[in-house]
């Protein structure tokens, strides 16, 4: 199957023939599992979340306006579970990916100074409110525009910059201590 | 209340430019301000280096997610085709006998009543006809009633599938 083609085209695709729309899971899974994993903190919760993702989206795309963009919609299907998975279970964040992702060829010290840095900083994003954290995810690790953000999680986009600058402001106050 | 920097600039300004999100005349106005304030400089600094910490990589998804998102999805469309296929012939057979009915020709109708009521049809000749009107009145409301039902378990049909999405 060709995998060129506009979100929106293969919505519509998807909607006749249900083969299609795995075209979108393959494009899209990696932004939501990792959304998922960034909101719950494990892997194993974060590839059931993203599951249910897609299932809900495909069972939603009769519903779906095609002149409206895919990504934003599914963003708010994945966010939605995720801040309703949050009613019922503290994170926990697991063990942060291979230093080597990151560090090249930092000194010893300096790699377990940012190895130190990044579990603090883990910590802190699990820590924040749901909604912040959902829009500093949002913002930091998927690029979203703050306009995606506000659709994304239902809200206004002057509300999305304040739980913005709220999220900021107690990340940096909990990661002041580890700061280089 | 909107936050505000210790120095009484606006924080939300500034994390605009940061993130990409100001127009140029708002950026124009950040930077005039970036320049002759030290409190605003630190928190741009603040935001920049902080963007660059959260930039930590995700593991990858399993490798079967699409498998099992498809797998769901094919159980999701096995379970609902035949209900609505079923739904769907019924709702297309009372529409179609309903119309039917209504445009059928009533002599007949009436004409078959009256051979097995002979009383009926006597009863016509002397009343003015109430048996045909009766017959007319019978057939109209079946038509009406089968039409009304087909139209609603295509209603039903719908429903499921806007329930089911």
């Amino acid at each position: 199957m060709d995998r060129d083609g506009t979100d929106e085209y293969w919505v519509g695709r998807a909607l006749r023939d249900p083969e299609a729309f795995a075209v979108l899971v393959e494009r899209y899974q990696a932004r939501i599992f990792a959304l998922c994993y960034r909101m719950t903190g494990s892997s194993d919760d974060a590839a059931d979340l993203a599951q249910e993702t897609f299932i809900r989206a495909y069972r939603g795309l009769k519903t779906f306006r095609l002149d409206a963009r895919f990504s934003p919609w599914l963003y708010k299907i994945a966010v939605n579970l995720c801040l309703n998975y949050r009613k019922g279970k503290a994170t926990r964040p697991e063990q942060e990916l291979d230093d080597s992702v990151h560090s090249g060829d930092l000194s010893p010290e300096r790699r377990a100074e940012q190895r130190e840095l990044r579990e603090v900083l883990t910590e802190a994003v699990a820590g924040l409110p749901p909604k912040y954290r959902a829009a500093i995810v949002l913002r930091h690790i998927h690029d979203l525009a703050y306009e995606d953000i506000a659709d994304a999680l239902g809200v206004p986009l002057g509300t999305v910059k304040t739980w913005l600058f709220r999220a900021r402001e107690r990340l940096q106050q909990q990661l002041a201590p580890v700061r280089g | 209340m909107e936050p505000r920097l210790a120095c009484g600039h606006d924080p939300l300004a500034i994390a605009a430019v940061a993130d990409g999100a100001a127009s140029a005349s708002e950026r124009a106005t950040v930077e005039a301000v970036l320049l002759s304030c030290r409190a605003c400089r630190d928190y741009w600094h603040e935001l920049r280096w902080l963007a660059e910490a959260l930039r930590t990589p995700s593991p990858p998804p399993p490798t079967n997610l699409t498998q099992r998102v498809m797998a769901a999805v094919e159980r999701e469309e096995r379970k609902r085709t035949p209900l609505r296929v079923g739904m769907a012939l019924v709702a297309v057979l009372l529409i179609v006998m309903g119309i039917a009915m209504t445009i059928a020709p009533a002599d007949g109708l009436t004409e078959s009543v009256a051979a097995t009521e002979p009383l009926w049809t006597d009863m016509a000749a002397t009343m003015g006809d109430p048996l045909t009107l009766a017959v007319e009145v019978d057939r109209i409301a079946i038509a009406g009633l089968s039409m009304a039902v087909g139209a609603s378990v295509f209603l039903l049909t719908r429903l499921i599938r806007t329930t089911e999405a």
